[in-house]
């Protein structure tokens, strides 16, 4: 079974996206800022990470270059998901795609979409 | 004797002339009365001297005849010789007396009272006929014979003589006496005179002052009254026309045509050239008023745009918070469907999703709220409020674009301060003014932390927002607060932002003030006074 992390500070989204993912058959993990994404990343070694961009401590760009740079063998599959900053959400995430984001999504999403993309991901 | 000639003949000089002449006239009057008292004093004094004399006069003839009387008499006790050698010498004696008392009596004015004088005279020559019959019959016969034979006659005679002067004597004191009632009469007579004389004076001339004082008072009390209402006018500033109205209505009712008339038209113009004046001056008032509410119109349509430009501000922020409830609830509509799809769903498990749909409808629309009530146009109520929860409210709006700036915030409320009054969406805009600048400021920093701090501090509710941002020289702080001010780039800042922060809190009877290090961060500080009731 695949396991999924996901990185949102915002609590009562992670908390959503966790049931649905769970409800469609993943294992889910949740991490609340970038820093314990990070951490999580190295122990849990997750499949996929889904991780917004606006965050406290290491934000969503950070969190995505970091494990670019640093997992150049192996790394998970990274979807992005951004509910606007202040250059616009669609700025941010083409940088991220830039970067090496396997996907990227913009609040509010379409989470059939997102659903399709991680099988894909995985598959 | 300069104000006798300067300004001569003026209207209110000459009404003083007529009581001045009627002064003079009474002082005339009561000399010429002094002048006849003492005339008919002087005349009684004279008649009384005269009559005196008179009496005098008299009394020393009735002395002189009782003494040849008593010689007379005398001669009955003497012998012979000397009898005659005294009879010789009495008649010579008696002979010159009545020589004497004949020359007195005519020469004074006894004579005048011809009555007294006719009766007296043949008694005085019967008196010497008689004496010189003595002689003669003593020279012829002898003594005592010649006395028999007149004595009697002679007694008679010297009696009567005593008798005419003896009343002429008392008619005398009773003409004295008279006299005397009749000055006594005189002098009362003349006292009432001088006094009803007095008074008559008093009298005449204090009704003419009285009645020039009252032409002068009257039309001066008009002129008071004029001026009062004027003066009223002034300090009250209200109902300025009906006052000038009424003023110049007392003046019309002064119809004298001396100084006080002369300055009461003097006052008429100037009165006039006030109205005048005053309706030149309500005009550029008016003129002035329209252009203050035009300038308080911008000045409320900056503080709006003001108030716009800081939501633009955070206005990223917002809609990345705004996205989140937003994305929520998209996500849980859709596994609500999904779930209700499958027939064997477990409905709490909606329902559940349903409720975390309501929940997140709220959190966007508490924000929503709040966007709408800071950005709302006009004035606010001010009311007694606590700092904390403005600052509170604040972080509504502001909690993430400081997220999104990354920048972590050390808010440090302060229990039991004291409320202050004001209007507190105007604070909240200078506290989201204080900490966008403040994010601004921490652009470049890899540290990015701001504190906000409430205290109390000498009767102020005191807010520091401070930052570990670029800081500023002191040529930079002298000009923060200075409208059209900026830092920023072309396009990013108004300048205004803190010059209308400035001003706020200016309104509201606080200070703000900064204290900042370049490279080292800023502390900007506002200090409210406290709600006193």
């Amino acid at each position: 079974m695949s396991k999924i992390l996901l990185v949102d500070d915002d609590e009562v989204f992670n908390e959503s996206l966790k049931e649905y993912l769970e409800y469609k058959g993943f294992t889910v993990l949740s991490a609340f800022n970038g820093k314990q994404g990070l951490e999580m990343i190295s122990t849990e070694k997750p499949d996929l990470v889904i991780t917004d961009i606006v965050m406290p401590e290491v934000e969503g760009i950070e969190l995505l270059t970091s494990v670019v740079i640093d997992s150049l063998v192996q790394r998970p599959k990274i979807v992005v998901i951004s509910g606007g900053g202040r250059i616009g959400s669609s700025n941010y995430l083409s940088i991220a795609r830039e970067i090496g984001a396997d996907a990227v999504f913009e609040k509010p999403l379409d989470f059939n979409l997102l659903v399709k993309e991680i099988n894909d991901l995985l598959a | 004797m300069r104000f006798l000639i300067s300004n001569k003949n003026t209207p209110i000089k000459k009404k003083f002339l007529l009581p001045s002449l009627l002064y003079s006239v009474g002082l005339l009057v009561i000399f010429l009365s002094l002048v006849v008292f003492y005339n008919s004093h002087r005349q009684s004094n004279h008649l009384i001297m005269d009559l005196i004399e008179q009496k005098n006069i008299l009394s020393q003839f009735e002395v002189n005849v009782v003494s040849i009387n008593q010689d007379l008499v005398q001669l009955l006790y003497l012998g012979q010789q000397d009898r005659d050698a005294l009879v010789l010498a009495n008649a010579e004696a008696l002979a010159s007396v009545m020589v004497d008392f004949n020359e007195i009596a005519y020469k004074h004015d006894l004579i005048k009272d011809m009555s007294l004088a006719e009766e007296i005279e043949p008694s005085i020559d019967e008196l010497r006929l008689l004496t010189v019959d003595i002689v003669g019959f003593t020279l012829v016969n002898n003594l005592p014979e010649a006395i028999n034979v007149y004595k009697s006659d002679y007694v008679v005679t010297a009696n009567q003589i005593l008798n005419f002067t003896d009343e002429a004597l008392y008619g005398k004191l009773d003409q004295i006496d008279n006299i005397h009632e009749g000055l006594e009469q005189e002098e009362q007579f003349f006292m009432g005179l001088f006094l009803l004389e007095f008074m008559l004076i008093f009298i005449v001339v204090y009704i003419s002052y009285v009645g020039i004082a009252n032409q002068l008072i009257s039309p001066i009390k008009q002129l008071q009254r004029a001026a009062n209402i004027i003066a009223k006018y002034i300090s009250l500033e209200e109902e300025r026309d009906d006052y000038f109205t009424h003023s110049l209505l007392a003046l019309q009712k002064i119809d004298s045509q001396d100084e006080v008339g002369m300055l009461s038209n003097d006052f008429k113009k100037m009165i006039t050239s006030i109205q005048q004046g005053t309706v030149e001056k309500n005009a550029a008032n008016m003129q002035l008023r329209i252009m203050n509410d035009q300038l308080i119109n911008t000045q409320k349509q900056l503080l709006q745009s003001a108030k716009l430009a800081s939501i633009g501000e955070i206005s990223a922020g917002l809609a990345h918070e705004l996205n989140q409830p937003l994305g929520a609830i998209r996500l849980s509509a859709q596994f609500s469907q999904e779930l209700m799809e499958n027939p064997s769903h477990d409905d709490d498990q909606v329902i559940n999703k349903l409720q975390r749909i309501i929940s997140q409808v709220d959190r966007a629309a508490k924000i929503i709220n709040h966007l709408k009530i800071f950005s709302r146009q006009g004035d606010h109520e001010f009311t007694p409020t606590d700092i904390n929860w403005i600052v509170e409210e604040s972080f509504v709006l502001l909690a993430e674009t400081l997220k999104m700036a990354s920048i972590t915030l050390d808010l440090s409320l302060a229990e039991k301060l004291p409320k202050v009054y004001c209007d507190y969406i105007q604070i909240e805009q200078v506290i989201t003014n204080l900490v966008t600048n403040a994010r601004d400021a921490m652009e470049k920093n890899d540290i990015k932390h701001i504190t906000v701090r409430l205290y109390f501090q000498d009767d102020t509710v005191c807010v520091d927002v401070e930052d570990k941002g670029c800081g500023m020289s002191s040529s930079l702080m002298e000009k923060i607060f200075d409208p059209f001010f900026t830092t920023k780039a072309v396009g990013k800042g108004t300048g205004l932002g803190m010059s209308i922060s400035y001003g706020i809190i200016q309104d509201h009877g606080g200070k703000l003030s900064v204290f900042s290090k370049e490279g080292q961060g800023s502390c900007f500080t506002f200090s409210l006074p406290i709600h006193k009731e």
